[in-house]
């Protein structure tokens, strides 16, 4: 496995960014999925230990975070989330500063340094100060550097922050490229679902510090396949109380729709049937779930109205 | 090109177990500091040393054959000759610092550049003393080595064994100034490019941490029993009692040392507080 959280915690004064993770992201690439303010840089940058208060166990490719941190950070490339640069460096110096870092000889950096730098789509500017890169340049030499001695394990960032969308799709066809290319992990932590559904094979979802769901992208999705969303013109009370009688679970999705997810080997037939029992005349039926946007905004939607 | 036309290629070679990140970070901190100025004041820095290795050529080959024999009668190469050269250099070390090591840690953190050197196998300790390393570069260049060059070309023009059996003990003096020097001072630069995001307040700073402390001991001359509180009276007592010279300030020793010491270890603890690689606003 990448990675075994054990009581994970990482918190900023009285803020509790990261609340208790106990759970395993197995090999291959994993989107660390949520909201602003989610706790996913903060459960990140507690794994390297870039903050200095987090608490419980966690093991990264086998290793313990808390005695083993130097040899981790060897086999780990970070791609941070701002604009992380180092100054004074042309592309190619930094990128091969970062790889002597990493444990490297002075010319095996320099000479993968070119390659990663051609690589990322900077190799006419890898002469160049970093100071003068533009936003996804930045972006571009911040991946360079995360990739340059070939890690067992990437952390991405929000790694297309900031880029254009001709920039964006040719980092995320990179991305995805590399676990095919090598035996390199990923875990990819972003709020734009789209990423995730593009480069990886499992998602976490979280929010407030706390994991939602985990699971296979297609798993997530199929959580919530059995849902429909359902609109009538009618007796709309009625109508929600057959559905009940029928086994069905009904919740309002605002002031005209409604969720519907049926009992276990039922379809959409029942739904047709108790609209027309009850005189309604059925206006929508639909997935309720068609992406793994909707599943995102379901489970936060489910973990706002537990806290409420 | 698009970059997906190109594969991305495991690296077959192997990673070195324990990498001396803070040479690595010093050698590259030497090369980055390099500028136009630094030369000048290298340049600058090498005159009071030309100048003090003629007065080691007059006093040893002059004094019997030529019309300069007065003058070289007056110059005296013992301890107090190499103690004068290193306090005459703390002006331009001053310099060099400012120049060198102001933006040393200011630029890392305004261009947030510690998550990167954290994320690798990079302590506290390796990213200081990288950091540190350029200062002893530098100022080392400007101090120690000139000091200790000149004290090797006297020995070799005096040619007797007998200077060297005197003042034996005259490297180790250097050495031990030297070290005080620049641990005192750079740290305090190191604190002043850690707390702030530009350089040149950090110069302006600097300076008047050095000098304010010094101006007003001179003002109030009538308390020269509290010169400790001028980190360059403090360097300079200390440097007196290293070369066996007579002490300039009335003042124990120890508490020289001991005052430099507290300067350290709060420069350490600040440094300490602020090289972390995440700003953590509570």
């Amino acid at each position: 496995m990448s990675i075994e959280l054990n009581n994970f915690s990482v918190t900023y004064g009285e803020v509790k960014a990261v609340d208790n993770l106990s759970t395993v992201f197995p090999p291959g690439s994993t989107g660390l999925l949520g909201p602003n303010g989610a706790g996913k840089s903060s459960l990140i940058k507690g794994l390297l230990g870039l903050v200095p208060d987090y608490s419980g166990g966690a093991r990264i490719l086998g290793r313990d975070i808390n005695s083993e941190r130097k040899q981790i950070r060897q086999m780990i490339g970070y791609m941070p989330e701002d604009d992380c640069l180092i100054p004074g460096l042309s592309g190619v110096g930094m990128v091969q500063y970062a790889g002597e870092l990493s444990g490297m000889s002075a010319a095996d950096a320099m000479q993968r340094a070119h390659e990663v730098l051609l690589l990322v789509g900077l190799g006419e500017a890898r002469y160049r100060k970093v100071e003068t890169y533009s936003s996804g340049m930045k972006q571009r030499i911040k991946l360079a550097q995360a990739i340059v001695h070939d890690p067992r394990l990437l952390f991405l960032d929000e790694p297309t922050s900031g880029m254009d969308p001709q920039g964006r799709m040719e980092i995320l066809q990179l991305i995805s490229m590399i676990p095919g290319r090598s035996e390199v992990s990923i875990i990819l932590a972003t709020h734009i679902l789209v990423d995730v559904e593009r480069t990886c094979d499992r998602v976490a979802i979280m929010n407030r510090g706390k994991l939602l769901k985990e699971g296979s992208v297609e798993g997530i999705k199929g959580k919530y396949a059995e849902t429909y969303s359902v609109r009538v013109e009618g007796n709309r009370a009625l109508f929600q109380e057959e559905l009940r009688k029928n086994g069905c679970q009904v919740a309002a999705d605002g002031k005209h729709l409604l969720d519907v997810t049926l009992p276990p080997g039922a379809d959409t037939g029942l739904v047709v049937r108790t609209a027309g029992e009850t005189g309604v005349q059925l206006r929508r039926l639909v997935p309720g779930v068609q992406s793994l946007e909707d599943a995102f905004i379901k489970l936060i939607g489910v973990d706002e109205h537990a806290d409420l | 090109m698009p970059i997906y036309e190109r594969s991305y290629l495991s690296w077959e070679g192997q990673l070195l177990d324990k990498p001396r990140t803070w040479w690595i970070i010093g050698r590259t901190g030497v090369r980055l500091a390099w500028k136009k100025s630094v030369a000048l004041l290298l340049i600058l820095a090498a005159v009071p040393f030309i100048f003090r290795a003629g007065q080691i050529y007059l006093s040893s080959r002059m004094g019997n054959t030529s019309f300069l024999a007065e003058l070289a009668e007056g110059i005296q190469i013992d301890a107090g000759f190499f103690m004068s050269f290193m306090k005459d250099q703390t002006f331009l070390l001053l310099l060099i610092l400012i120049v060198c090591g102001a933006g040393l840690i200011a630029n890392d953190r305004k261009f947030k550049a510690l998550p990167i050197y954290f994320s690798k196998p990079v302590g506290f300790w390796d990213y200081l003393i990288g950091k540190f390393l350029v200062i002893v570069c530098y100022g080392g260049v400007i101090t120690v080595i000139p000091a200790i060059l000149l004290f090797i070309g006297q020995i070799l023009l005096t040619g007797t064994p007998g200077y060297f059996s005197r003042y034996y003990y005259v490297p180790f003096s250097i050495l031990g100034l030297g070290a005080a020097t620049l641990v005192t001072l750079g740290g305090i630069m190191l604190v002043l490019s850690a707390l702030s995001r530009g350089t040149r307040s950090a110069a302006i700073i600097f300076f008047a941490l050095v000098y304010i402390p010094e101006m007003l001991r001179r003002i109030f001359s009538g308390m020269n029993d509290w010169g400790w509180i001028s980190i360059r009276a403090n360097i300079l007592q200390l440097g007196a009692i290293l070369f066996g010279l007579r002490r300039p300030y009335p003042f124990p020793g120890c508490l020289a040392f001991l005052s430099l010491a507290v300067v350290t270890a709060a420069c350490l603890a600040v440094l300490r507080h602020q090289i972390r690689p995440t700003e953590v606003v509570k």
